[in-house]
Order: C-alpha cells, then sequence, then structure tokens
C-alpha cells in the first residue's frame, strides 16, 4: 500500500480525528443530532480522503517549472499588495480617528497594523527557514 | 536572455508543443522561452540542448549574453 497524495491522507486522518471527537462529544453529553451528522460526514469524507490518496490516480501532476515560477513571483507580489495596502490603510484610518476621534476608527487601524506586522513577521520566519536550507 | 530555441526548433520542424513534450514543460513555457522572456533551469536548458544536437552555451548564446551582462553591470558601477 503506498500513499500518492500526502495531503489528501494527512486531511483523511484529520477528518477522522474530528469523527472521533465528535463520537466522544455525543458519548459525554448525550444525543444530539448535530453531532451524529457531523459524525457521519466526517467519517465519509475521512474515508474517501483515506481511499483517494491511496489510489494511483491522485497523483498530483508534476509541476511545470515556468508554472512555478509564475507562482512564486504572483505570491510575492500577492504579499505585498496586502502588506503594504494594511499599512497604508491603517495609516489612513489613524488619521481619521486623530480628525474624528470615532472608536471604530482605532479599532480599525489596530487591526490594520496588527496584520501587517503578522505578514512581515511570517515573512521574516520564511526568510530564515530558507536561508538556512537553499 | 536571447537563445536560439525558436531557430533551432523551426529548422527541426517541431512544433511548440511536440518540443513541450519532448522537454516535460507546457507549451507555454516553450512559447515564453522563444520570447526571452523567461530564463529556463540548468536541467530544461540542458533537456532542450540535447533534443537540438547542440550545447547549453550555443543554444542560449551565453557568451554574447555574458558580454552584454557584464557591460550593463559595467554601466551601473
Amino acid at each position: 500500500m503506498k500513499i500518492y497524495n500526502k495531503r489528501s491522507f494527512a486531511a483523511g486522518l484529520l477528518s477522522l480525528a474530528l469523527a472521533m471527537a465528535c463520537g466522544v462529544v455525543l458519548l459525554t453529553t448525550g444525543f444530539a443530532a448535530k453531532w451524529l451528522i457531523a459524525l457521519a460526514l466526517l467519517l465519509a469524507a475521512g474515508g474517501f480522503d483515506l481511499w483517494w490518496s491511496l489510489s494511483r490516480e491522485s497523483r498530483l501532476p508534476r509541476a511545470d517549472e515556468r508554472d512555478e515560477a509564475v507562482s512564486r513571483k504572483s505570491a510575492w507580489l500577492a504579499y505585498r499588495i496586502v502588506a503594504n495596502g494594511c499599512w497604508i490603510a491603517g495609516i489612513g484610518v489613524m488619521v481619521l480617528y486623530a480628525v474624528t476621534r470615532t472608536p471604530a476608527a482605532l479599532a480599525v487601524t489596530l487591526t490594520l497594523d496588527a496584520v501587517a506586522i503578522a505578514a512581515f513577521l511570517a515573512l521574516l520566519g520564511a526568510n530564515v527557514y530558507y536561508e538556512k536550507r537553499m | 536572455m536571447k537563445n536560439l530555441v525558436r531557430e533551432l526548433r523551426t529548422e527541426a520542424g517541431l512544433t511548440q508543443q511536440q518540443l513541450a513534450e519532448m522537454v516535460h514543460v507546457s507549451s507555454r513555457t516553450i512559447i515564453s522561452l522563444e520570447k526571452g522572456q523567461y530564463n529556463p533551469s540548468l536541467l530544461l536548458a540542458y533537456r532542450l540542448a540535447l533534443v537540438f544536437g547542440t550545447t547549453v552555451e550555443e543554444l542560449y548564446c551565453l557568451a554574447e549574453n555574458k558580454e552584454q551582462e557584464d557591460r550593463e553591470h559595467d554601466d551601473w558601477e
């Protein structure tokens, strides 16, 4: 038995683990239709994913090298658009807060800046990871 | 980067699709290579050179491209 699609296999295991959790909830808290439905759906999804991951047809096609390059460049551009957009919008809303003193504007600017900082930290982490491996 | 992929492909009487299948890439990659928009990996360049019975140096005009890059580097400094 060979696993042809590791992502599908992992998804299957996760679904089965969640199905087990639903089963535990059912046993401990008593019968509830929502948990039974969730259990049945997760079992079906997990079973299908596991079966599919062991099928030769689930093999991912070999990625074309230009497609990979296009994907890398698009991901980098998308990151820059989102991160810089968050900074710019955050500053804009901060100015709005300074003028209007609306509490909602403060919440929005903090959220946007938090997203930008989280994206930057993720970029730093990824950079350190690849610096060591390339 | 300047290259001779289109010239050698037409000389060999191959379509872009046929060449793409021979070197295990998409025909869009061949189109992009011929336009000089995409620089191939070392392995793909080697595969192409083998198909045309030439060397990577000749297929990718490496001497000429190196000279041009050296000039650009000098201008930049």
